[in-house]
């Protein structure tokens, strides 16, 4: 029940705080006014991508939160190799990450300090 | 709060030491007892229970370790584990006098010796295929779990002969078929078998612990079998067992004895599986996943650490090591997420302890100094009983719908 709370509390927090965009962020122009629908937020809390997978619509911005006392990234590729889409590092709790996906798909990701953390966006 | 449970935790090895629960050094039992004398209450009946459980468990394993070595002619090494097993039959007598008196520890003593005797004269059997002399000491065997529970029966009524008696069969059955898969080479079965066997001690150390409370019920504050006392029972043990299954791992990997290596790593992995289990029951499928995940990457590196000092190879021994220090921060970051009121920084140094303690371990077993190997291993079992204990306590206070005190 705890988890919940604190999956909310990262969820408010992250919703109410915009994030700033790190520089391996899809580039602003491409997040047109067009394009841009509401945000989706993910927490990364004991060591997991919460949810592990999101449906969004082109377009969306997603921020991941950290609620971990430790390093994580958010890593674009199979769990194993890098495919060179994204890479946030998240150095540590109450940080963020933000990625807008601009083309449909699907994009897994993982964390690559923690390979057994993985997590998938599918984009409509 | 980790403070006060972990100061708790050391109160209790303190007084699990006036028990005679623990390594038992002779000065800190000398002084735990004097305190015991003035606060009574001191020792909680989930203290009690998890002290016994765990020189229970402990009398197993490491009569599996003795029974091993001796079955495959390490005679140093089943000297210095022999000894350790020795050094816990007299912390568990020790246990048994500060509740019925020295005369009964010293009763307990020669009578708890007795089986570790006909258990020797049946591995000399086994090693000499002396079928008679394996029959003898089976019978010896089984005639004495009537001893033992008459000893038991008479220093407490709560305890039936019948019951204790078939309990401690059960444990010397148990023991029997390590030693036949141990001479059989069947490791995979004998680890199952220790594991099973450790397990089984539970049967016995918490009636034990549940007759003497209930036989001096103002000196032990709570109750054995409350929710609360049953994790951090089932913690101990687990965290306990992963830290002689992995010396066992390492000490078969140091020894070239690969495939008692591969099935002593497959024990190790499956009581990683339940710790991530319990873990599990807890905070959900998910956190169990990644609990293992995490939990298995610090036996890789312990493998990396002995891979690297079997080859004498410095770098890969260093590199291991920085991996292991890094990897306390991990698991105490994965633990805070779960639990706020367990700090990352103290529960990083409780691990980084355990990392320290048990490759002072794989040290000693590549010097063959087993001397040494038996008492650190007893050593860095005992102190999984500080991250356990606050990890309990810390689920406890978290969940006290679930884990009541009382």
């Amino acid at each position: 029940m705890r988890q919940f709370r604190h999956w909310w509390l990262a969820a408010v927090l992250a919703l109410t705080a915009w994030a700033p965009a790190p520089a391996c962020q899809t580039p602003e122009s491409s997040r047109s006014a067009a394009v841009a629908t509401a945000d989706t937020v993910l927490a990364i809390q004991t060591f997991q991508f919460r949810p592990k997978m999101v449906e969004i619509a082109t377009g969306t911005r997603v921020t991941w939160t950290n609620s971990d006392e430790i390093e994580h990234t958010v890593t674009s590729g199979d769990g194993e190799t890098a495919d060179g889409r994204f890479n946030g590092v998240i150095d540590g709790k109450g940080k963020s990450f933000s990625f807008t996906f601009t083309q449909p798909g699907r994009f897994t990701y993982y964390c690559d300090r923690h390979h057994f953390m993985r997590g998938e966006i599918r984009v409509k | 709060m980790l403070k006060q449970s972990m100061q708790r935790g050391l109160m209790g090895l303190g007084l699990v030491a006036t028990l005679g629960l623990g390594s038992a050094r002779a000065q800190g039992t000398a002084d735990t007892k004097m305190a015991m004398e003035h606060s009574p209450m001191a020792v909680t009946a989930s203290d009690l229970r998890v002290g016994l459980n765990n020189l229970f468990a402990e009398h197993l394993i490491l009569a599996g370790d003795a029974t091993g070595a001796a079955l495959a002619g390490r005679s140093d090494e089943f000297k210095a584990a022999a000894a350790a097993l020795d050094a816990n039959s007299v912390a568990l007598s020790q246990a048994v006098g500060s509740v019925y008196g020295h005369d009964a520890e010293e009763a307990f003593l020669a009578l708890w010796r007795k089986h570790i005797g006909f258990t020797v004269d049946y591995v000399t059997g086994i090693a000499t295929k002396d079928k008679a002399k394996q029959d003898a000491a089976v019978n010896a065997l089984l005639g004495y779990t009537k001893d033992l529970a008459a000893f038991l029966n008479a220093a407490n009524p709560n305890l039936p002969v019948s019951v204790v008696s078939d309990l401690v069969k059960s444990h010397v059955v148990g023991l029997k078929s390590v030693i036949d898969n141990q001479a059989a080479m069947n490791y995979a079965q004998a680890y199952a078998g220790v594991r099973a066997g450790a397990a089984h001690m539970q049967m016995i150390g918490d009636p034990l612990a549940g007759a003497i409370v209930k036989q001096y019920p103002g000196q032990f504050a709570g109750m054995t079998d409350a929710a609360s006392a049953s994790l951090r029972a089932a913690l101990n043990l687990t965290l306990r067992e992963h830290v002689y299954l992995a010396a066992s791992a390492t000490e078969a990997a140091l020894g070239g004895r690969s495939q008692e290596f591969t099935d002593a790593a497959g024990a190790l992995d499956a009581n990683s599986v339940q710790l991530s289990k319990a873990i599990g029951s807890v905070y959900g499928a998910d956190a169990e996943t990644a609990f293992l995940a995490l939990w298995r990457k610090h036996i890789g590196f312990f493998v990396d650490y002995t891979t690297g000092v079997a080859k004498k190879d410095r770098k890969a021994q260093e590199k291991a090591v920085k991996d292991l220090i890094g990897y306390a921060r991990d698991f105490a970051a994965f633990l805070n997420s779960a639990n706020p009121d367990l700090p990352t920084s103290v529960v990083s140094e409780l691990v980084k302890s355990h990392v320290v303690g048990l490759k002072a371990v794989v040290d000693a077993q590549a010097k063959g100094d087993w001397t040494t190997a038996y008492a650190r291993l007893r050593e860095a079992a005992a102190h999984m009983q500080m991250i356990a204990d606050p990890l309990a306590d810390g689920i406890s206070k978290q969940f006290p719908e679930k884990f009541a005190s009382r």
